[in-house]
C-alpha cells in the first residue's frame, strides 16, 4: 500500500471545501492580512482628507503594526436600513402636519428620508426593519432598481411593524450575509434604537460587526442627550451610539418629530454617512499571530484635534 | 485493495458530511427536556388538566395532600381521576411587562420584579419575557437561560404609550399554545386608566384596521379557557387593576398580588413562583365532547383549606 493514501480523502476534503466557497471568500480567508477601514474627523467633526500612510499607526492589543494605506475612496458595499417599528411611528409623525404623513402613518414620513449620497460604483441593498427584516434580493449598482425597491419597503401592512422591534436581530443577519463581500463594507441605518423581541444582545452584534471589519452607522431619530442632566429611564439611544463607535461608523441625530428639522433633516437623508464612508481610507497589517481569536483594535493619526473612527476588534 | 480505493473515495465526503452537519446534529433541543423526563401529562391526551393551589387559614400553601383528599366535578359530576400528582411542577410561562406611560414611577421595580422572578427559575423552567406599551413584543426565547433573560431585561424595557393588555394578553397565550402541560401568563401592570387604553394602542396608526379587530376580554377568556392557560397578576401603584381583568384572572384559576412603593418585591415574586411550583395536577378524560364550556369544582377533605384552580373547560376536540 502507497504510504500516502491517507493524505488523499484529506486531500480531496479540503479541494472541495475550498471548491464550494465564492472566489472572494476563498482568497479573504487565506490571506493573511487584516483590513482595517478608518474615518477621520477634524474639531468640527468634518472628513479628513489627504493623510499619508506614515501618519497612521495601527495598534494591535496595544503593539504598533506595520502598515499600508490601500486607497482613499474606497467603493462602498452598503446596506441601508430603517427602522419602521411602532415607536419611529410616534416620533416621525408627533410633528408633522396632518398631511404629511395622512393615513399611512410611518410609511410617508420615512419613505422620505432620502439615499442621496450614494455614487455610480456604490452596491447596496436596502431593508426595513420591523417585527421581521426585510431586504432588497441583492446588492446592486443600478440606482432605478434600489430606488424602486426602497419605496417598495413601505408598503409593508401595520402588522409588520407594530411590533416586536427586533433590531439586533436584523443586524445579526445583516452582517452574516455581508460577511463574504468583497471591500469596504458598511450599514446604514436609521433608528430610535427601541430594540426589542431580541434573540441577539447587542454585544453581540458588536463583536459580531467589529470582527469582520462591517461598520455601522447611524442616523439616530432622537435628542441628544444633554450634559449634566440625569435620566430616570434608560437611554434607547445609548445603544446605537456604542455600536457606531466600538464598529468604527459613525451617527448624526436626526429629528423628524420637530417641524422645524423635519425637512432638513429628511432632505439630508443618510448623505452625511455616506460622505464620511466615500472619504475614509483603507488600512491593512499582517498580525503576527493567527490564532483565531479576537484582538483589539485601535488606530491613531499623528495630527492634534482629530478623531478617528475604526472598529475596536479584529480576528486573528 | 477495493476496499481501501471504496475508502478513499468516501472518505472525503464522510469528513465534509460530519463537519457540515456535526454542529446539527451534535445540538441537543432543550425546549422541551422537563417533559421527556417528567411525562405526567401532555396537552394533546384529551385529558383535561387542572393546575390547582391550596391554602391553609394562615394563608400558607399546603402540599402534603393526596388524590384520596379531593373531589374533581365536572357540571357537578363527579369525575373518576385518571392523573394526579403533587410534585412541584416546571414552569413555563411568559412574563408580560406594562411599560406603558403611566408606569414611569414604577419602571426600576418592573425591572426589579422580572429579574426576581427569574432568579427563582429552576431546572426544567422556561420564561419568555414580553412588554406592552407603545408596542406589543414578546420575545422569541422561551428559555431557562438567566443570562439570556436578565439580558432581556437590562436592554429591552422602554417607557411610552398607552395599554394594550389585551392585545398583549391574546399574544402570551398563542405565544404557548404549541407549549405541552402547564402554561402560565404572568401580568405586571399597573392596569388600564380609562375606557380609550383597553383599546389596543397602536390601531390609532391602522386607520383601516388592515390588522384586525383589537382583542378585548372575551376574546382572551375563551382562549384561556380553550388552552388552559393560568394567569397572574401582579398589580403597582396606579389606576388598579381592572375588575374585568381581575375577574379574568380568577376565572384561570391564577391569582393576583398588589406591589405598592414599600412593598418588598423580592418576598412578593419568591411567593409567587413557590405556588406555581407547588400546584397539584388534575387530569380526567370527559365524558362526553360536547363543546360546551363545562364548570370545575374541586374539593378537598382536608378541613380549613381553599382550593384555587380554573373555574371552568371547553368540552371540544379542539382544546
Amino acid at each position: 500500500m502507497s504510504p500516502f493514501w491517507p493524505g488523499i480523502p484529506l486531500a480531496i476534503t479540503f479541494w472541495l471545501a475550498i471548491a464550494c466557497l465564492p472566489v472572494e471568500q476563498t482568497l479573504a480567508r487565506l490571506s493573511s492580512s487584516v483590513r482595517v477601514d478608518v474615518m477621520v474627523e477634524d474639531e468640527n467633526g468634518e472628513p479628513v482628507s489627504g493623510l499619508r500612510r506614515e501618519e497612521f499607526q495601527i495598534l494591535a492589543d496595544g503593539e504598533p503594526q506595520q502598515s499600508e494605506l490601500l486607497a482613499e475612496s474606497p467603493a462602498l458595499t452598503a446596506v441601508v436600513l430603517v427602522d419602521i417599528s411602532a415607536s419611529m411611528a410616534s416620533i416621525a409623525n408627533a410633528g408633522l402636519p396632518s398631511s404629511a404623513h395622512g393615513s399611512a402613518g410611518i410609511t410617508e414620513a420615512v419613505e422620505e428620508f432620502t439615499l442621496k449620497g450614494v455614487v455610480p460604483n456604490d452596491r447596496l441593498r436596502v431593508g426595513a426593519i420591523g417585527r421581521r427584516l426585510f431586504l432588497s434580493e441583492q446588492f446592486t449598482s443600478n440606482e432605478e432598481l434600489w430606488r424602486k425597491e426602497w419605496h417598495e419597503l413601505f408598503r409593508l401592512p401595520p402588522v409588520e411593524w407594530l411590533g416586536p422591534s427586533r433590531l439586533w436581530d436584523a443586524l445579526s443577519s445583516v452582517i452574516e450575509l455581508m460577511a463574504p463581500e468583497p471591500g469596504q463594507r458598511a450599514i446604514l441605518l436609521l433608528s430610535d434604537g427601541r430594540a426589542t423581541g431580541n434573540e441577539a444582545s447587542l454585544r453581540d452584534v458588536i463583536d459580531q460587526a467589529a470582527s469582520v471589519g462591517i461598520s455601522v452607522n447611524v442616523s439616530i431619530h432622537g435628542e441628544p442627550p444633554q450634559v449634566g442632566s440625569v435620566r430616570r429611564f434608560p437611554d434607547p439611544t445609548e445603544g446605537l451610539r456604542t455600536l457606531a463607535d466600538e464598529t468604527g461608523g459613525v451617527y448624526f441625530w436626526t429629528n423628524l418629530s420637530s417641524p422645524e428639522t423635519y425637512s432638513m433633516d429628511r432632505t439630508k437623508g443618510f448623505q452625511r454617512i455616506l460622505d464620511r464612508l466615500h472619504r475614509s481610507y483603507t488600512l491593512t497589517f499582517t498580525p503576527t499571530q493567527h490564532d483565531g481569536r479576537t484582538h483589539t483594535l485601535d488606530v491613531r493619526v499623528k495630527r492634534t484635534k482629530v478623531a478617528v473612527k475604526v472598529r475596536r476588534m479584529y480576528i486573528a | 485493495m477495493a476496499s481501501a480505493l471504496v475508502w478513499a473515495l468516501a472518505a472525503p465526503v464522510l469528513i465534509l458530511f460530519a463537519i457540515l452537519a456535526g454542529p446539527r446534529l451534535g445540538a441537543q433541543p432543550t425546549s422541551n427536556r422537563y417533559q421527556q423526563v417528567n411525562p405526567i401529562y401532555r396537552a394533546d391526551t384529551g385529558i383535561v388538566a387542572i393546575y390547582a393551589t391550596v391554602v391553609g387559614r394562615d394563608g400558607r400553601l399546603v402540599t402534603d395532600l393526596s388524590k384520596d383528599d379531593f373531589q374533581v366535578l365536572d357540571n357537578g359530576v363527579l369525575v373518576q381521576l385518571s392523573t394526579f400528582s403533587n410534585e412541584p411542577q416546571a414552569i413555563t410561562s411568559v412574563m408580560l411587562l406594562d411599560m406603558s406611560t403611566s408606569m414611569a414611577d414604577a419602571f426600576e421595580r418592573v425591572r426589579e420584579t422580572g429579574k426576581r422572578f427569574v432568579g427563582t427559575l429552576q431546572t426544567g423552567d422556561r420564561l419568555r419575557i414580553g412588554t406592552f406599551g407603545g408596542e406589543v413584543s414578546l420575545n422569541p426565547l422561551l428559555t431557562s437561560n438567566r443570562e439570556k433573560l436578565l439580558r432581556i431585561l437590562d436592554e429591552e424595557l422602554w417607557l411610552g404609550g398607552s395599554t394594550p393588555l389585551w392585545r398583549a394578553s391574546m399574544q402570551a397565550i398563542e405565544s404557548l399554545q404549541s407549549e405541552t402541560g402547564r402554561r402560565v401568563v404572568v401580568v405586571a401592570s399597573d392596569g388600564i386608566g380609562g375606557p380609550s387604553d383597553a383599546d389596543c394602542a397602536p390601531q390609532v396608526f391602522d386607520p383601516h384596521g388592515a390588522i384586525g379587530p383589537c382583542p378585548g376580554p372575551a376574546d382572551v377568556r375563551q382562549l384561556a379557557i380553550r388552552t388552559g392557560t393560568m394567569f397572574y397578576a401582579i398589580g403597582f401603584a396606579g389606576p388598579g387593576l381592572n375588575q374585568s381583568f381581575l375577574a379574568f384572572v380568577e376565572q384561570t384559576g391564577g391569582g393576583h398580588v398588589e406591589i405598592g412603593r414599600t412593598t418588598n418585591v423580592a418576598a412578593i415574586v419568591d411567593r409567587l413562583a413557590e405556588e406555581l411550583r407547588h400546584q397539584y395536577l388534575f387530569g380526567f378524560i370527559p365524558n362526553r365532547l360536547d363543546g360546551r364550556l363545562h364548570t370545575l369544582t374541586i374539593r378537598s377533605s382536608r378541613p380549613g383549606v381553599s382550593v384555587r384552580a380554573r373555574k371552568s373547560y371547553l368540552a371540544d376536540v379542539k382544546r
